[in-house]
């Protein structure tokens, strides 16, 4: 890179942020794709999720009274746990879970607990689109270092491209292929820039957050990384561990109703349950807002204390509270799922219109790439066809579940290598 | 979450968009570049996301309107193409190389290719983490809210290593490299140091 600076010296600024645009590309194509992949479908996670579930019981709503019992349940299934979560029924999802430390479990419209949420293939879809299937702490940063270079090809690629605007428009449809890819390429990529720039930042921003608190977190606060996310998101109070009955959560879920009726419950979460100290928020969606959702907290009598500031605190707040409906389209329905959803199609176009062009023009030049190519097909193919297979495999036998993640690295390195040793004869025209 | 929207001002939002993404379209098809076209184009396209903002939410109708926005030129752009007939060709490949194919790499390329990654890596990767971590430390000192000196940070720290592995692959002039790489760190540094002690 740097002995090459004698040599582009003299290259327009447009050239040089094209070769680096190309780099960038060829180095970070494969994985970005699995990613942008299985982030495309993960926009319809919900839906999916239902589908999963499709043959179990159904809510369409959980009174205060019927939350406060299935608390009660949850507790007596897992009495050590130091969290109760309820997610709450909504439009979209008619389904009622307790969540505590150790277990998850549908609850019926009266807070009886079901039987055991399992949704295997979403949570792989998620964990592949999270962390790669990597440990998880590691995963999230490799993931965020995609997005951070994904990004650079947003910054790269604008700066290579001077007529931006004025070509903004042109799709040269009856030229060569090679013009008709650059075309492709680059509206797509210029007309769905809000949206896989706002994508990649997100995603960046999200994983790399654990970074950036621990380094706050020892700079600051005596390495106490929980510390540093305080004045985002709201710091829980002192522990105190002595005995208490369960929090009022039917009160707590009354005054949410009664006084901020146009929003929407979708958790409740009890800290340190049954304990003094015990600490009760409730999350409650703002539908004409980019905000996950305002968190309401209340005392164990389920008097309510005050709100975390999401809606209205600062503007950091809001900000942060924005980012996850913002990464994955959930804030406008299924409309902005499928808009998504196409956007997501779109930047997969795009790299791969991107690969081909790099394959086009090296052979033109006489030299194809023709097994790089091959394998590069390889994973465009790969990866839809492993996830359908998984899916498959999820459905028809349930107990190869848990071996989701290998069925689908295993399947995918198959037909990389398979496509390597097949015989060279659409290389140039894929 | 069903899409809650105020009718009006969405019909308003939706109109403003597709008039705005027409006049551009016209204007940037001419070979004269028109400025009244071209401002009334990007004013139509403003005041669509400002119908929107009506319509859904600040912050939400404004998402809702670029999405709306984007979706409107994606079919402009496919109207664009279907103006054309289709090109059936396929690339010919060239029977002997016009230039010197790649060679396969030797181990000092592969410790070049290595030394890149490394670079863009984890080293650009650190300095834009410490340049974030500066900025992080200066809108403290001021006495800015922490949630918003936190989250700008945040923010910062992928843009900036974005911008960063961009200048270094894009930048020629090793003087500019070397003041930028240097400087700003060792200027966060110095404010981190400050805020620390």
């Amino acid at each position: 890179m740097m002995d090459d600076a004698q040599k582009t010296d003299q290259e327009p600024l447009a050239k040089r942020a094209l070769a680096a645009h190309h780099l960038l590309g060829i180095a970070i194509s494969a994985v970005l794709y699995i990613i942008c992949f299985s982030g495309m479908i993960s926009v319809f996670k919900e839906e999916i999720q239902l589908w999963e579930q499709s043959g179990d019981q159904t809510v369409s709503s959980l009174s205060p009274e019927a939350t406060q019992v299935a608390a009660q349940n949850g507790m007596k299934a897992d009495p050590t746990t130091a969290h109760v979560f309820i997610h709450m029924p909504t439009d979209q999802n008619q389904r009622a879970i307790v969540e505590t430390d150790n277990k998850e479990t549908y609850v019926d419209k009266d807070g009886n607990l079901g039987p055991e949420a399992s949704r295997p293939w979403t949570d792989f879809l998620i964990d592949l689109h999270y962390y790669l299937h990597l440990p998880h702490s590691f995963g999230m940063i490799v993931v965020a270092i995609f997005g951070v270079f994904l990004f650079a090809m947003s910054v790269t690629g604008l700066v290579a491209h001077p007529n931006i605007f004025k070509d903004a428009f042109a799709f040269r449809r009856s030229k060569s292929e090679q013009i008709k890819q650059v075309d492709l390429h680059n509206r797509l990529a210029v007309w769905t820039a809000p949206f896989h720039i706002s994508n990649s930042l997100t995603g960046a921003m999200i994983g790399l957050a654990v970074l950036s608190a621990a380094a706050v977190g020892t700079l600051k606060y005596d390495g106490d990384a929980d510390v540093v996310f305080e004045p985002v998101f709201g710091a829980e109070p002192a522990v105190d561990s002595a005995p208490a009955p369960l929090a009022n959560i039917a009160k707590a879920l009354d005054y949410v109703n009664s006084k901020h009726g146009d929003t929407v419950p979708l958790y409740v979460i009890l800290h340190d349950p049954e304990t003094r100290g015990q600490y009760l928020q409730i999350m409650s969606e703002h539908p004409r807002r980019l905000i996950y959702a305002e968190k309401y907290n209340f005392n164990g009598n389920g008097d309510f204390i005050d709100t975390v500031g999401s809606a209205d605190g600062h503007i950091g707040q809001q900000v942060a509270d924005s980012v996850y409906k913002v990464h994955f389209g959930q804030f406008g329905g299924l409309p902005v799922k499928l808009a998504f959803g196409l956007f997501g199609i779109a930047l997969l176009y795009i790299i791969h219109a991107g690969m081909r062009i790099y394959f086009i023009k090296r052979a033109a030049k006489g030299y194809a790439a023709a097994k790089m190519q091959r394998g590069w097909m390889a994973i465009v193919y790969g990866v839809p066809a492993m996830l359908l297979a998984t899916l498959l495999l999820s459905i028809a036998m349930p107990s190869v579940a848990g071996s989701l993640v290998p069925i689908f690295w295993g399947g995918l390195v198959v037909i990389l290598l398979g496509s390597l040793f097949w015989p060279d004869r659409t290389a140039h025209d894929s | 979450m069903t899409i809650i929207v105020d009718p009006i001002f969405t019909l308003l939002g939706l109109g403003s968009g597709i008039a705005g993404l027409f006049i551009l379209y016209r204007a940037w098809l001419e070979n004269e570049r028109s400025t009244k076209l071209l401002a009334a184009g990007w004013a139509a396209l403003l005041g669509s996301l400002v119908f929107w903002i009506y319509a859904g939410g600040a912050d939400r109708g404004i998402a809702l309107g670029l999405i709306v926005i984007c979706l409107g030129a994606l079919c402009f752009v496919g109207h664009s193409a279907a103006q054309q007939p289709a090109n059936q060709t396929k690339v010919a490949r060239k029977k002997k190389p016009s230039q010197k194919p790649p060679q396969a790499a030797s181990f000092a390329q592969w410790g070049r290719s290595i030394g890149i990654i490394l670079f863009l890596g984890p080293i650009c990767g650190l300095l834009a983490f410490l340049i974030a971590m500066g900025v992080y430390e200066a809108l403290d000192m001021v006495g800015t809210e922490r949630a918003n000196s936190l989250v700008t940070a945040l923010f910062l720290f992928p843009i900036l290593w974005a911008i960063i592995v961009s200048f270094c692959l894009i930048s020629t002039r090793r003087i500019w490299k070397a003041a930028v790489l240097l400087c700003a760190p060792l200027l966060s540094a110095a404010l981190i140091f400050v805020g620390y002690a």
